[in-house]
């Protein structure tokens, strides 16, 4: 195997051929957030709050599906960067209706942390108020669109590990939403197994667990990926 | 002839802040024919809820209010035990109970030693400066003291209990979230004993007051003929929290003492109470439906608990208890004896509070019952502070709301504070000046119900109290404003 | 009379703009959390309640932390600037008040009055608009500018011993 040597945020790395540039940095203890990605789960590269600037490159790049390659110079940090997460965090925070105070997930989010990890204490941009609508038609549990940053941790823990296929995405720019089935209530997709796996993936309260009350819900990821580790290399045993 | 229209003009900063009015009218004659409380309130919470899932209403409705979430928190609870049609484990009512005369207790405590004994204690003709909290401290250290220590005991019970991160949901469909440590339960119990000496004292305190010195207020404040409705127990014992069941439920009864209406369930509140809606006040006015708005007006609260109890059912405050029907009457019709009952009450929540914390099952660890929709319509009912407050919900079949509405004790007083202020004003103006010893008086009759004025935001201070009066003619001949 | 200094901020958070002085109080109490600032203690709380007394009455020194509408308020470009006053005793004349909260100059002087003797104080005053006190949790840019430097404020005096 084929290693390559880089630079990131002035420090010499080697890594093996295919390491991404966010392996190589979170390898190196260099942190870059991140909020569709999640380990065990392929990327998608869709939130843009990974992205780095590489020397020579033209343009930012996600530093989730960027593979690192000979002699690159990556800045993780720069104050473009920083702007630029802060100006995706609020266009999150103000693309939807995140109301923390009584939020399932309050104290327990990951967009509420990136909200503190990049500073953003308001939004530059107007909120949008969008009239969105919360589906319980599930036995188990509930998806509020509302608070949905539409990461797809869910549609792809579903199809990927899962194998059920409930979720996909739905219509077109602003209307643009999670749906179950062929656009049906939760509730009437068949395929659903009742697993469980969306809700422990997703970083916000869009999907929780019916009977949840204001700050109960706390995400699961480190279980799919003990799952997922299992099965790749066949270690069963803890 | 129609009466003369006038246009209110609520600008963005008043109707914020909220501030108290009060219209006192005067007939052709120059006497005073009526006034009016009016309560600039504005309410958006109703709306607010919609499309929401139900087990997010404690969390929402707790926000209405910052001096007493617990209130609504319970009620909001008690609506979603009855949407999961679950009776909650034993343990979890308890510490729902628990919780509610703690809060009972604290509220009461800032009512009496923090806003209103300085009105008695200091005397109406005192310096109008020093009657506040700080002539009283001036004049009773130690009582002044005494209030704060009681307040803070029931806040302490209510935090033990709900954490003060996260009592806004502690309270929740099918139980509570936490149940209560030995630790906790032992650091409860060792509050009480200083809670129950400043509560004797007090009592010991405003007994003689009423005997030596407060026998005009008891005619003059608010007192008239009214009907009363709470919640009683079984046995028509007092009761702060267990809606309708076997034997239970909400009592009627007029100032002769006869039961009106008894064991009514509050899943039927609307086919036997309405709201009357006048032009002039946000508040609505709840009346009983079957006697019309006016021989149908009712009080709740302190009072109205203890007429509607045949007894407390704990040994000290059954004496007090006692006590108040030889001085008021079987049913105390005077509401200047609010302020005893909220005494009164306190004792009783005290031994309630005791009782409950001796109880072995008390800590036990099974707290909250789990299950799904199982209604799509349910009525919560829970004793506040200042009375019967019920939270009405709607939900579709998965439990996401389509209507709320919530009945709240100050707007059930509200005619009643009406009578108060009409009773007080016709005794004390005489020409057409307000003077500060009519609006002294006015206010402390308005504090006998320790109404809760808009309070869901605060910023900017204080809320004014603007006093109007107004000739026969509609023309305004008076005003005494207090910031 | 101890050495702790005490920040407390008010404000209902559900309420926008009128939350801000909760909003400093919540982010202060992060710094300590974290072990920014050690001799700190911070309460955030909706309303002003006279049992917030017994924490002023033993703090070394305390600034409260609220919103106060202005005919500008924050504005959209944050033009009006913090105030940062000194905090009197006050409301220990006339009529007892008719609401259930308390104002920071009668809470400092019923703790100087019951307990013979109260803390230096102050109020930082953030200004505010009446138009943003709608529901929500969100600040207005000018509000959360204040936010910012209130905070940068409050960390300083905690830290200059």
């Amino acid at each position: 195997m084929s290693v390559h040597t880089l630079r990131i945020d002035g420090r010499d790395l080697a890594v093996p051929e295919g390491t991404t540039l966010l392996q190589a940095a979170r390898e190196a203890g260099i942190a870059i957030p991140t909020l569709c990605h999640l380990e065990g789960l392929s990327p998608v590269a869709a939130c843009r709050l990974c992205l780095v600037e590489v020397e020579g490159a033209g343009k930012l790049l996600p530093a989730c599906i960027t593979p690192a390659s000979e002699g690159m110079v990556v800045h993780t940090a720069t104050p473009r960067l920083q702007d630029i997460r802060r100006t995706v965090v609020e266009l999150l925070f103000t693309e939807g209706n995140h109301v923390c105070a009584i939020c399932v997930a309050n104290g327990h989010c990951e967009l509420q942390d990136l909200a503190v990890s990049t500073g953003m204490d308001h939004s530059r941009l107007p909120y949008r108020f969008p009239d969105r609508h919360v589906d319980l038609s599930h036995p188990f549990f509930g998806l509020d669109h509302n608070r949905c940053v539409l990461c797809t941790r869910c549609v792809r823990v579903c199809d990927e590990v899962e194998g059920a296929h409930v979720w996909d995405v739905g219509w077109r720019g602003e209307h643009c939403r999670i749906i179950a089935g062929l656009e049906e209530p939760w509730g009437a997709v068949d395929a659903c197994t009742d697993c469980g796996k969306c809700v422990e993936v997703c970083p916000t309260g869009a999907l929780f667990h019916k009977g949840d009350t204001t700050a109960e819900k706390q995400g699961e990821p480190a279980r799919l990926q003990a799952l997922v580790h299992a099965r790749r290399h066949q270690q069963w045993d803890p | 002839m129609s009466p003369p229209r006038r246009t209110i003009t609520i600008d963005p900063v008043t109707r914020i802040e909220g501030h108290a009015k009060i219209t006192i009218q005067l007939d052709d004659a120059g006497a005073v024919e009526t006034a009016r409380f009016h309560v600039t309130e504005y309410r958006g919470f109703e709306k607010f809820c919609e499309g929401r899932p139900f087990t997010e209403m404690a969390a929402i409705t707790a926000r209405i209010c910052g001096i007493c979430p617990v209130s609504h928190l319970l009620a909001a609870a008690k609506t979603g035990d009855k949407i999961l049609a679950v009776t909650i484990p034993p343990t979890a009512e308890k510490l729902r109970r628990l919780m509610n005369l703690a809060q009972l207790t604290q509220s009461h405590a800032l009512s009496f030693f923090h806003l209103s004994s300085p009105d008695f204690l200091l005397g109406w003709d005192s310096d109008p400066a020093r009657r506040n909290v700080f002539g009283l401290i001036a004049a009773n250290p130690d009582l002044a003291r005494a209030g704060i220590r009681l307040r803070q005991f029931g806040q302490g019970v209510i935090e033990a209990l709900g954490g003060r991160k996260i009592h806004a949901a502690w309270s929740v469909p099918g139980g509570v979230r936490e149940p209560l440590s030995e630790e906790t339960r032992l650091r409860i119990q060792a509050g009480l004993p200083e809670a129950f000496a400043i509560t004797e004292r007090a009592l010991g305190l405003f007994k003689t007051l009423l005997d030596t010195q407060l026998g005009e207020e008891l005619g003059i404040f608010g007192n008239f003929p009214s009907l009363f409705l709470g919640l009683v127990g079984p046995g028509a014992l007092w009761e702060h929290h267990r809606g309708a069941e076997a034997g239970c439920g909400i009592r009627i009864v007029d100032s002769a003492g006869v039961v009106v209406a008894d064991g009514l369930r509050e899943d039927d509140y609307a086919s036997f109470l309405a709201e009357a809606v006048e032009p002039w006040s946000y508040l609505k006015f709840p009346y009983v439906k079957a006697l019309g708005p006016e021989a149908g007006s009712y009080r709740v609260g302190p009072l109205a608990r203890l007429n509607l109890c045949e007894r407390i059912g704990t040994e000290q405050a059954d004496r007090e208890l006692l006590e108040l029907r030889q001085r008021g009457g079987r049913v105390v019709t005077a509401s200047f004896l609010y302020h005893l009952a909220r005494l009164i009450e306190i004792l009783a929540c005290l031994e309630q509070m005791q009782q409950l914390l001796d109880d072995p099952t008390i800590t036990a660890t099974h707290v909250r019952a789990r299950a799904g929709v199982n209604a799509h319509e349910a009525v919560g009912v829970s004793e506040a502070p200042r009375g019967t407050l019920f939270h009405h919900y709607r939900v579709d079949e998965n439990g996401l709301i389509e209507a709320v509405n919530l009945i709240i004790a100050t707007g059930q007083n509200n005619g009643a504070m009406n009578r108060t202020v009409t009773q007080i004003a016709r005794h004390y103006l005489s020409g057409e000046r307000l003077t500060e010893g009519l609006l002294n008086r006015v206010e402390a009759g308005i504090r006998c119900f320790d109404p809760c004025l808009s309070c869901s935001t605060h910023a900017a201070g204080q809320m004014p109290l603007l006093v109007e009066l107004v000739g026969a003619d509609g023309q305004l001949r008076d005003v005494l404003r207090r910031d | 009379m101890g050495s702790r200094r005490l920040v407390i901020g008010i404000g209902n958070s559900l309420r926008q703009d009128d939350g801000v002085g909760w909003h400093v109080a919540e982010a202060l109490a992060a710094r300590v959390e974290a072990g920014a600032l050690a001799e700190l203690e911070v309460l955030a709380v909706q309303q002003l309640t006279p049992e917030l007394v017994e924490p002023i009455a033993a703090a070394g020194a305390v600034v409260l932390v609220d919103a106060v509408i202005t005919a500008a308020g924050a504005g959209p470009a944050g033009l009006e600037p913090l105030r940062l006053e000194p905090l009197h005793p006050a409301g220990a004349s006339g009529p007892a008040p008719l609401t259930h909260h308390a104002t920071p100059g009668a809470l400092l002087a019923l703790a100087m009055a019951l307990h013979g003797t109260g803390p230096p104080a102050w109020q930082l005053l953030i200004p505010i608009a009446a138009t943003a006190t709608g529901f929500g949790e969100e600040l207005s840019p000018g509000a959360s500018a204040r936010l910012a430097e209130a905070l940068d404020l409050l960390t300083a005096w905690a830290r200059h011993a």
